[in-house]
């Protein structure tokens, strides 16, 4: 499988920019502006590795990475906040997150994340990840 | 109003008043039982009688506060302090109230003084009500602190967001920036100054959020601006 991440931010230029990096970075990259069009993306292709906004229009990030995690137990989904005391540690592990970041974050603190969200998966499915765009080893 | 009883015939003994302006009989044992300092005065700033409160303002038995001009006891001074409430009464012929910060007893005083007039209507002293104000000033100067700080910090609760999220597009660009542009071109060194930049300004906006205490410092020209340094501890 491709090294796909999902980038869900109601800010477009935070999209825009976290898009070119990961894709800087060998990366597939898909990016949702809210929570319902992340959940639309997810229902189309199966992305693992995720990156959430908390603080967003309509459904927060907290209750996206809820509803992800329900449907979608294997995968890994970031918090990304730039409320500090709004959305606290705790309430953000107990919604599923994996990890918790507080903008604005260095891009290699991402990058390290993503990386080792995918040899996570690897190891939980026995499936190697290749970062180039190769047939699809996942299955839905 | 306050009359003097005409206890004696011709002069008081005990404060060598004349008939009609003696004090001392204007004096009722339930005062002593009062928890405001209470205290008669004279024209001449003497105190005349005090109650046991009074006495204790002082760290003095009543008896002990007897004939001494209320300013030296009190204010340890030599004249009728700026704001005397007992000065202002014997000009203006009227029951005075006034506020003081009474540096040497450390606290802050709420004085009522009401005339005592003779049978003819002439003011020959007062009585001085104390309400020591101290803990309620306190406890509103605190109120007033907790009110600062939770308005700076709902403040920087907003401010913080507003800023994280371009300088989060600024530092990630920056980054990329560096990495893309060879390290002898100077434009490298920009893109990692900024990069630098945008971090010091989130580490400010971080300091910000985690003020303990609100104070202030000096900025320029007699402004002053939240200090987010040394609040922090």
């Amino acid at each position: 499988m491709e090294k796909r991440v999902m980038v869900v931010d109601d800010d477009e230029p935070i999209r825009n920019m976290l898009a070119d990096a990961f894709m800087d970075q060998g990366y597939a990259v898909d990016t949702a502006a809210n929570a319902e069009e992340a959940l639309a993306v997810l229902a189309g292709r199966p992305i693992c590795v995720m990156f959430f906004d908390l603080k967003m229009p309509g459904m927060t990030g907290i209750e996206l990475c809820r509803r992800v995690k329900s449907r979608y137990p294997i995968s890994c989904i970031h918090a990304l906040t730039g409320y500090i005391s709004l959305f606290g540690l705790s309430d953000c592990l107990e919604a599923g997150f994996d990890d918790y970041f507080t903008k604005p974050v260095e891009l290699p603190l991402l990058f390290e994340a993503a990386e080792h969200a995918f040899k996570k998966l690897e190891r939980w499915t026995g499936r190697q990840v290749n970062i180039q765009k190769e047939n699809p080893v996942y299955e839905s | 109003m306050t009359t003097a009883a005409n206890a004696e015939p011709t002069t008081c003994p005990a404060c060598n008043a004349e008939n009609g302006d003696c004090l001392c009989n204007a004096w009722s044992e339930h005062f002593d039982e009062m928890i405001e300092p209470i205290s008669i005065h004279d024209r001449d700033f003497r105190i005349v009688r005090a109650n046991q409160a009074f006495g204790d303002l002082l760290g003095k038995k009543p008896e002990e506060v007897v004939g001494s001009p209320c300013y030296k006891l009190i204010h340890k001074i030599t004249a009728p302090c700026k704001n005397c409430p007992h000065q202002r009464l014997l000009a203006e012929n009227r029951a005075v109230s006034a506020e003081m910060k009474e540096e040497v007893l450390g606290c802050i005083i709420y004085v009522n003084t009401s005339p005592i007039r003779n049978a003819s209507g002439k003011v020959i002293g007062s009585v001085h009500v104390v309400h020591d104000m101290t803990d309620h000033y306190a406890a509103e100067n605190e109120r007033v602190e907790r009110e600062k700080l939770q308005t700076a910090l709902e403040m920087a609760g907003a401010v913080s967001h507003e800023l994280n999220q371009p300088l989060q597009v600024i530092s990630g660009y920056a980054e990329m920036l560096s990495k893309s542009i060879p390290e002898q071109d100077a434009n490298h060194r920009r893109a990692v100054e900024i990069k630098t930049q945008a971090m010091r300004m989130r580490d400010t906006i971080r300091k910000m959020k985690e003020i303990r205490k609100y104070q202030t410092r000096d900025y320029i020209e007699g402004e002053r601006i939240t200090d987010f340094t040394s609040g922090n501890n």
